[in-house]
């Protein structure tokens, strides 16, 4: 309730206009006028602008403004040393603390800046007390040059616990003619530099129905995870932060198992020459990502480990960090490269000429809906028979596979996910979810713990350096063994709820006929 | 959330005056703050300009929950919020009294808001009572305005000694001169001689002044309308002090 509602204006002689009609209705007072520049920051994909806070770059403050409830913080970066990119650039105070809390390990990066001349004016009750501000707002978006807009806006700014007064103003200014604008200054300004605020999302968005014909649907599909991957490229290349890569190599990985879908609807031949492609491209960025994951967890190795060992993980990540360099250089040098390009643009041919030479078979023209139940049945059927076989004796390998198998339930899940009721088809992914990240952690512990190993390898431990990374990385071994036997003696219980017959009769309700 | 409660036995020692600017000064440094007026006779609410909604009372109080996230009103001033009294507040103590876990029913229902704040202020009515209770057990620390008069320094060794009987922590207690007029002598003797007695005695000592009376007039802390001021940089360093007590760092938020 505490958001503020702009109102857009029709040009800058507009504003005497509705300010003149607004003060024979209403006690405006304070009038104040206030030159501003702001120079709005978010991540890649705006998970502040989705959580609903603005970042922004005043003077020489960083703002972080909740637009849920008004309250904001701010950082003085003249104290701080200048603009981080990182929350771990910060030193630890509370805006630090809530920065992470939403964006995480991703960068910030500079999104749209704006120079505003505001006109504010205060609502008072008949205490003389402000009940709610108005803000009328010139506002300049973009950098100097051609593509420089402007944009006059009227902002009405609630305050709490006045939500009456706050109706009756809007509608006011509503009555005077004038269109609520959607979202706030940052998704305006944003809208006016010919872009659109919170337009990116890794998950797979595609909205299909339920008739169309599958060979269109899959196209649809793998055209969609195509653009996430092109989009991420260029923040992969130039090394923004660690998400391009994740979320391209996910990209990857599901378009590895939408290809597994095309049987009797695109030729074989198409199906394996892109699986080995795209096979190749993610195999290429493993040892990148892997690296990724182990910088990304220097502080939570710190905190595993006690303080006498600590000072062990210094040289072990200087390692880590010099791997890591070459890995990116040489994963960079791969997207880079003409081979790459290549595979990519044929892909895009493939995908955007549907009646090519080789193209489409009958089952090109079979509704969709009956391709996404028959497979997901199955996948479902797969994992349940994977599952129903661990017990205490199974290997590492075998939780290995059903892990593998869960991830390709989940995509084609994903895939299909808007032909189904939202309700259901969530609730399906949330108890996958579960035993997905029950598997994930496992894996995962059992990799870390293999990497270690490899490492005390290269260690010397004629010296004391090497003696101090050995005993360091032992003691991560040791605490990341415990871990994951904790985490194994959760399985049973996650995949009792997965193939629960509440599960199964959703399974069944969702997926069966065709 | 750190909870500062202003509390006195006794009445006109400045409480109010002290919650009022301390409150606007943590929220001018973009602490996110709070003031609760638990005082019937509402001069905190008085000088934020604030009303409680009509059907707001001391039980619907009690209960805490949506009726307080609906009675939170939001002051003039950024980051600042006030949390308003009525009339009916001087039957707190039986609405306190009817709730389970009484002496601890304010500091169970602000709980439910200390994520929404850096900072709970609280202007107690004077008095001991269940109220004051309640605060003891709610307040992080309990800062105490002090005449330097005899009678006022006789309530405050009053207070310690409810504290020892009652087992209340009294390292939560801290006092500060307030309403100084450093031209008396008996002003000025009697704060040497508290201040040689070791308690926890604050340093800044707040003086008399008639811009801070003028706060009724003006409906608006003196930090605010006269920053300037004398009485206003006593208040900054008063706040300087109970920042650095409880445990916050510089002008960050």
């Amino acid at each position: 309730m505490d958001n503020s509602q702009y109102f857009v204006l029709e040009g800058e002689g507009a504003r005497d206009d509705v300010l003149g009609r607004l003060k024979k209705v209403l006690p405006l007072t304070g009038e104040r006028k206030a030159a501003k520049k702001q120079l709005f920051l978010d991540t890649y994909d705006h998970r502040l602008y989705k959580k609903g806070f603005l970042l922004t770059n005043e003077d020489s403050r960083l703002i972080l403004r909740d637009t849920g409830d008004g309250t904001s913080l701010s950082l003085d970066l003249h104290a701080e040393g200048g603009m981080p990119r990182f929350c771990r650039d910060l030193p630890e105070c509370p805006f630090r603390d809530n920065l992470r809390s939403l964006i995480d390990v991703r960068a910030l990066l500079p999104v749209v800046g704006v120079e505003s001349r505001v006109t504010h004016l205060n609502l008072e009750n008949e205490d003389g007390k402000t009940v709610a501000h108005i803000n009328f707002e010139d506002v300049e978006v973009g950098d100097d040059g051609a593509d420089k807009k402007v944009i006059h806006l009227l902002e009405a700014v609630p305050v709490r616990g006045y939500v009456e007064e706050f109706e009756k103003l809007t509608r006011y200014i509503s009555d005077l003619g004038l269109a609520p604008a959607e979202g706030n200054i940052f998704s305006i300004a944003l809208g006016a530099a010919g872009k659109k605020a919170g337009d990116y999302t890794s998950k797979v968005s595609v909205v299909l129905d339920t008739g169309m014909p599958s060979g269109e649907a899959l196209k649809i599909i793998l055209g969609s995870l195509l653009e996430t991957m092109r989009k991420n490229e260029d923040g992969i290349m130039k090394d923004i932060d660690t998400e391009f890569l994740h979320d391209f190599r996910v990209a990857v990985r599901r378009t590895r198992s939408a290809l597994t879908l095309i049987k009797g609807i695109f030729p074989e031949s198409v199906k394996e020459k892109f699986k080995a492609e795209f096979a190749g491209i993610g195999r290429k960025s493993n040892e990148l990502r892997d690296l990724d994951i182990y910088l990304l967890r220097r502080e939570e190795y710190t905190e595993m480990l006690p303080p006498a060992l600590r000072a062990g993980l210094d040289p072990l990540f200087e390692i880590i960090a010099r791997e890591r360099e070459e890995a990116h250089r040489e994963f960079a040098l791969e997207l880079a490269s003409d081979s790459y390009r290549r595979s990519i643009d044929t892909w895009e041919k493939f995908l955007n000429e549907p009646d090519a030479p080789g193209g489409a078979l009958p089952g090109a023209d079979a509704p969709v809906i009956g391709l996404a139940k028959l497979r997901i049945r199955k996948r479902y059927k797969k994992a349940l028979k994977l599952g129903k076989s661990i017990d205490g004796s199974s290997s590492d390998r075998d939780l290995h596979t059903l892990r593998i198998e869960c991830k390709k339930l989940r995509y084609y899940l994903e895939f299909f996910e808007s032909l189904f009721p939202a309700g259901e088809i969530r609730e399906v992914i949330r108890h996958l979810k579960q035993l997905q990240d029950n598997l994930g952690d496992y894996n995962d512990m059992h990799m870390q713990q293999e990497r270690l190993k490899g490492y005390i390898s290269k260690m010397n431990a004629s010296e004391n350096e090497g003696r101090d990374s050995i005993a360091a990385a032992g003691g991560l071994i040791s605490e990341l063994y415990m871990k994951q036997k904790e985490i194994r003696s959760e399985f049973h219980d996650r995949f009792e709820e997965f193939s629960s017959d509440e599960m199964k009769g959703l399974f069944d309700n969702l997926f069966s006929g065709n | 959330m750190i909870t500062l409660a202003l509390y006195s036995m006794k009445g006109g020692v400045g409480k109010t005056a002290a919650a009022v600017n301390l409150a606007h000064l943590a929220s001018a440094e973009t602490y996110r703050t709070l003031i609760c007026d638990l005082d019937p006779q509402g001069a905190s609410s008085y000088y934020f300009r604030i009303k409680a909604a009509r059907n707001f009372n001391s039980s619907k109080f009690v209960k805490g929950g949506r009726f307080i996230d609906e009675n939170i009103k939001g002051t003039d001033y950024p980051n600042l919020d006030l949390l308003p009294s009525k009339l009916s507040y001087r039957n707190l103590d039986l609405a306190l009294d009817e709730m389970k876990n009484s002496k601890f029913r304010l500091r169970t229902i602000f709980r439910e808001i200390e994520h929404e704040y850096d900072y709970l202020i609280l202007d107690c009515p004077p008095g001991i009572s269940l109220v004051s209770e309640n605060v003891f057990n709610a307040a992080d620390y309990i800062l105490v305005p002090l005449i330097p008069t005899t009678l006022s320094v006789m309530t405050y060794e009053k207070l310690l000694e409810f504290f020892t009987k009652k087992e209340y922590d009294a390292g939560k207690l801290y006092a500060f001169f307030s309403m100084v007029e450093s031209k008396k002598s008996l002003h000025r003797e009697m704060m040497e001689k508290i201040e040689s007695d070791g308690r926890n005695i604050l340093r800044t000592r707040i003086p008399y002044r008639s811009d801070i009376e003028r706060m009724g007039v003006y409906r608006e802390p003196v930090t605010a309308f006269l920053p300037q001021s004398d009485s206003a940089r006593f208040y900054a360093g008063l706040w300087e002090e109970i920042r650095g007590i409880t445990g916050k760092g510089g002008t960050e938020g």
